[in-house]
């Protein structure tokens, strides 16, 4: 067998395994950076009774919201298949929409002065904003790992390797739709 | 520290007249208009006290400066005129000396570019040029250790100023942003606070020597100021913003570094830099995406379009590459009144204050 014919061999066997390790490298690091975010969103949901715990002191008409955030907590709560797409986009949305309730939280809280001003609220806010912020940059980490992927698992000849190690895409870390929609200054108003 | 201040004329003038101009009346500060914290009553308190003692000093200074600028002057005709004559071959004989000068230098191991007799003649001019102009650094160091302190003192009793740096260039190597070098040359140590900020900064320039014999070269490798100031937020890996140095740069740049690159979503911060981390999401964490678009407008606020920094224990490194010296006395040959001086600290440190609002560094933000 001639050299020539070894080499190109050698490109069929190692290109198609150097892909496949790319494309499974890929993988893992949008896994990695999914776990990234459960950490941030675990110390978001030990926060939120201590907030709900203070908060229901001085504010007794918004039993309603503060119902519902527990329960959109304890759905958050539940353990999920990383590898099973459904259950990370279910995962996703708990997380998103209990933000999206705890961000109606923050703004009623302005309707409390006295809530505003009372020093352990203020403290458990600035705390929450700064978990906040790292759930937001584990976001952007885990969409970039995810973009990262799904490139690979969807281009021709990636698709096809990723198809036979049964690697799929995973979804992106949406916001929720009502950050989407245009805010309503009267709402807040009145 | 600058020696020459570049002011030809005044130099002519105290060669040929031995004059020079003179403080004739007491300075003001003019504060522009609109200005929040007028500097005037701060000069008239805490500088204008000393401008006609340094006035004296200046003067003492430039009659020294004087002797020595002539009789550099005539050493310098003297000594070219000398070289000419040798080197057109009007005294042969003297060749024969030269030779036997070059043997000794090499016996003691001496290396010598070319000609001993060149090499004799551009130590000397050195060393003339150092001691003709001793006086003004003396009087230049005089101005910084006394003068500018009390300038500084305008921004609050926290801020203070050295001429030399305390702090060096080595002592920030955590920060992986700092360019191999072989020498070092640091000055105007500012330390103080602002909108509750800690900020340390000196300005130096490093060099690198390459080469042996003729062709060894110095080329300076960063010239500019070393600003570390507090970060609003709490992180505990390191993340550092270099230039962007196209794919085969960023490689090369990349390699042996333990960080692994960043890829953010701000194109232009993409095509601007490149940024490597120990931990991704706290990459993000601190490089929001306005705090990027901040990053990018710094280059308009500091006048330079070479910045990189660099995220570590808790600060922020910026090193920011200019291509003038910063925060230097004014020129020697002109009256003082250090109102240049004044106006020259008051512009920089704006900008180093503008710098710091417009990053939000004093504001405890997820932005």
């Amino acid at each position: 067998m001639s050299i020539t014919t070894l080499v190109i061999l050698g490109l069929i066997v190692a290109v198609p395994y150097f892909w496949y390790v790319s494309i499974i490298g890929r993988r893992n690091k949008a896994l990695e950076a999914l776990s990234s975010i459960d950490v941030q969103l675990k110390q978001r949901l030990d926060l939120i009774p201590n907030i709900l715990k203070i908060a229901k002191k001085f504010m007794e008409h918004e039993k309603g919201l503060m119902e519902e955030i527990t329960s959109l907590r304890t759905r958050a709560e539940s353990a999920y298949n990383k590898n099973d797409k459904q259950a990370v986009v279910e995962h996703i949305a708990a997380a998103e929409q209990l933000s999206a309730k705890m961000g109606q939280l923050m703004v009623s809280v302005e309707n409390y002065p006295t809530l505003k001003s009372d020093q352990t609220m203020v403290q458990a806010m600035q705390t929450y904003n700064e978990v906040e912020a790292q759930i937001a940059a584990a976001r952007r980490f885990y969409n970039a790992a995810v973009n990262e992927l799904n490139n690979a698992v969807q281009i021709f000849p990636g698709s096809v390797i990723a198809q036979m190690a049964h690697v799929t895409e995973m979804p992106f870390f949406k916001a929720e739709e009502a950050v989407h929609e245009p805010v309503d200054a009267g709402k807040f108003l009145g | 520290m600058k020696f020459f201040s570049g002011d030809l004329r005044g130099v002519a003038r105290l060669l040929f007249f031995g004059t020079t101009e003179r403080l004739e009346t007491t300075p003001t500060f003019q504060d522009p208009k609109g200005t929040n914290k007028p500097f005037n009553p701060h000069y008239q308190r805490h500088i204008l006290p000393f401008v006609r003692e340094f006035e004296s000093k200046r003067i003492v200074a430039l009659q020294k400066h004087t002797v020595r600028l002539r009789i550099s002057a005539f050493l310098f005709l003297a000594m070219g005129t000398l070289f000419f004559l040798l080197s057109t071959g009007a005294f042969p004989e003297f060749d024969a000396h030269m030779q036997i000068l070059k043997m000794k230098f090499q016996e003691m191991n001496v290396k010598t570019e070319g000609d001993p007799l060149l090499f004799l003649i551009v130590t000397s001019f050195s060393l003339l040029f150092f001691w003709t102009f001793r006086p003004v650094m003396n009087y230049n160091k005089a101005v910084k250790d006394n003068i500018y302190p009390n300038i500084f003192s305008f921004f609050g009793s926290d801020f203070s100023y050295k001429a030399e740096s305390p702090l060096s260039v080595d002592s920030l190597e955590k920060s992986d942003i700092i360019p191999g070098h072989d020498d070092e040359t640091s000055e105007d140590y500012i330390k103080g606070r602002h909108a509750d900020v800690g900020i340390e900064m000196f300005e130096t320039k490093l060099t690198e020597t390459s080469g042996s014999g003729k062709n060894r070269r110095t080329t300076t490798v960063f010239r500019g100021l070393f600003i570390l100031l507090d970060m609003n937020k709490n992180f505990s890996g390191k993340t550092i913003v270099v230039k962007d140095w196209g794919k085969i740069g960023n490689w090369m740049n990349g390699v042996g570094r333990k960080l692994e690159v960043v890829r953010l979503e701000d194109p232009k911060f993409e095509d601007m830099f490149e940024v490597y981390s120990s931990d991704q999401v706290e990459a993000r964490y601190l490089l929001t995406t306005s705090f990027m678009e901040r990053l990018i407008g710094v280059r308009d606020l500091i006048g330079s379009d070479r910045i990189q920094c660099s995220f570590y224990d808790n600060k922020i490194l910026l090193m920011v590459s200019l291509s003038s010296d910063r925060f230097e006395v004014s020129s020697i040959y002109r009256p003082t009144t250090f109102i240049d001086e004044c106006k020259g600290i008051l512009a920089e440190m704006d900008a180093i204050f503008a710098l710091i609002d417009h990053l939000k560094l004093n504001q405890k933000i997820g932005l």
